[in-house]
């Protein structure tokens, strides 16, 4: 199955897409294609991973084979953006599950507020009764 | 039956809806760091803001001397040019000015209509939305990516992480200052407003990170504006109800919401970066020296982290001339206005 995501960007002259959603750790193929449908072969395939986020990471996945296509396996979920010289593909990679360390911290950051709140409405401070 | 004010909890949801402003500057350390200037913020709020707030809320009595009010003075000014800033920062240009100014104008309407309760009306309006946008936001897209925590990074985001968590329980504002006395027995209250900030700022968070998985955006959509208009708006009701004349203290904050959106607005960032940790060093600082014992070491640990907040966030020397001027006349304006407030309630 092929075209789960395309972005055709304004004026550009080609398109991007991806066999399968991509998935960290899963194998998926970026398919270049001239507007027309011709296969544009020979063309680097780069992705940013968390772009304009701390931790903003290039990758170079490889180069368009006659097809225009080349194979890819996500390292890092998330937010991304392929990029294939002009054109762009903004997608996401599916996570494998919940981020454990991000979790953790929103929970603990939750139970503070809450925990805070409700101290400072109901608690007393017995030495001031 | 007793009223809103002599409820005890009243003054902390008056000053944690001070607290919920922060909600509009949120992005900018999201994206540098994640949820980790939200945890900094919580520790600076948890060990340092509400102790020194708990210790302001002890003592707290109007000013006796010319210092105690300057210093008070100061502290109601910083407020309110902190968000006269934020909402600058979120609105920029001259129409963002005159939003600013209209939120300053309702607030007071409010405030004139019935003080207590449109401040409570505001916050927990405030509180809903934030949790309903963050819920909602979560169902469209879990916001992973964009909170997911990055230490490394520290420097870009402990400034504002410092002077945020301070603000967040209004440590060094001499915020407790003003306003009804606290009942007795309330000791534990200034825990409450740095607790609602805090999930008010989550609550923001997470609508922005599901807002960027869906669609990779950073700027704010028309409800986060929406949100932070909120936000500010209940901030400047409360600052209206903790202060002795509230059309004094809307007129400032139009003037300030004018004076940043228009030809002081290279001076928002000198605002949040040097005066506002420089007034928070000089708030904690003077509430150090009249205390003593632990109350005294951790009012000092207050002053000290401001001044680390104003060394690391230090934005540098201004690119131009019309730049350094606006820089300079915010800091200079905002400590003659303060000095001016004191020597007239002297009188």
């Amino acid at each position: 199955m092929i075209a789960v995501v395309t972005l055709l960007v304004g004026l550009a002259h080609a398109s991007i897409e991806l066999e399968t959603p991509p998935a960290r750790g899963e194998r998926t193929v970026v398919v270049l294609q001239e507007l027309d449908g011709r296969p544009r072969g020979g063309q680097t395939v780069r992705v940013v991973h968390r772009p304009g986020l701390a931790g903003e990471r290039e990758v170079a996945i490889g180069i368009t084979d006659g097809l225009g296509r080349v194979r890819w396996t996500p390292e890092i979920a998330g937010v991304a953006e392929v990029r294939a010289g002009d054109e762009t593909l903004r997608l996401h990679v599916a996570w494998p599950g919940t981020p454990i360390d991000t979790a953790v911290v929103l929970v603990l950051l939750a139970v503070a507020g809450l925990g805070a709140a409700t101290w400072g409405a109901v608690g007393r401070n017995p030495r001031r009764r | 039956m007793a009223s809103l004010r002599q409820r005890s909890w009243f003054s902390g949801l008056v000053t944690g809806t001070v607290g919920f402003a922060a909600v509009a500057a949120v992005t900018e350390p999201l994206r540098a760091g994640g949820l980790a200037p939200l945890a900094a913020l919580a520790v600076v709020a948890g060990l340092i803001g509400v102790p020194v707030a708990r210790a302001e809320w002890r003592r707290r009595e109007p000013g006796r001397t010319t210092r105690e009010r300057a210093i008070a003075a100061l502290g109601e000014v910083l407020l309110v040019a902190w968000l006269a800033a934020v909402w600058a920062d979120v609105r920029p240009g001259l129409a963002g000015a005159a939003a600013g100014l209209g939120i300053w104008l309702v607030s007071w309407g409010l405030v004139r209509l019935r003080s207590d309760w449109s401040v409570f009306g505001l916050a927990v309006l405030c509180l809903l939305q934030a949790c309903l946008g963050a819920l909602m936001g979560w169902v469209e897209a879990p916001p992973w990516s964009l909170l997911q925590p990055d230490w490394t990074r520290w420097n870009e985001w402990l400034p504002w992480s410092i002077s945020t968590g301070l603000l967040l329980a209004s440590a060094g504002l001499a915020h407790w200052s003003r306003g009804a006395p606290p009942p007795p027995g309330t000791g534990q209250v200034p825990w409450m407003p740095a607790g609602l900030a805090l999930l008010a700022v989550l609550g923001a968070a997470c609508r922005a990170g599901s807002r960027f998985e869906a669609d990779l955006a950073m700027e704010l959509d028309p409800i986060a504006v929406g949100v932070a208009a909120l936000a500010v708006g209940a901030a400047a009701s409360a600052a209206q109800v903790s202060t002795p004349n509230p059309g004094r203290t809307a007129l400032l904050g139009g003037a300030l919401a004018l004076w940043f959106g228009g030809p002081g607005a290279a001076g928002v960032d000198w605002l949040l970066a040097v005066w506002l940790p420089a007034g928070l060093a000089i708030g904690a600082g003077a509430l150090a020296l009249s205390l003593r014992g632990v109350s005294r070491l951790v009012a000092a640990i207050g002053t000290l982290l401001a001044l680390v907040s104003l060394a690391l966030g230090w934005p540098g020397v201004p690119e131009s001339p019309p730049q350094a001027v606006a820089a300079a006349l915010t800091g200079v304006g905002l400590l003659w206005i303060a000095g001016t407030r004191a020597l007239l309630e002297a009188k």
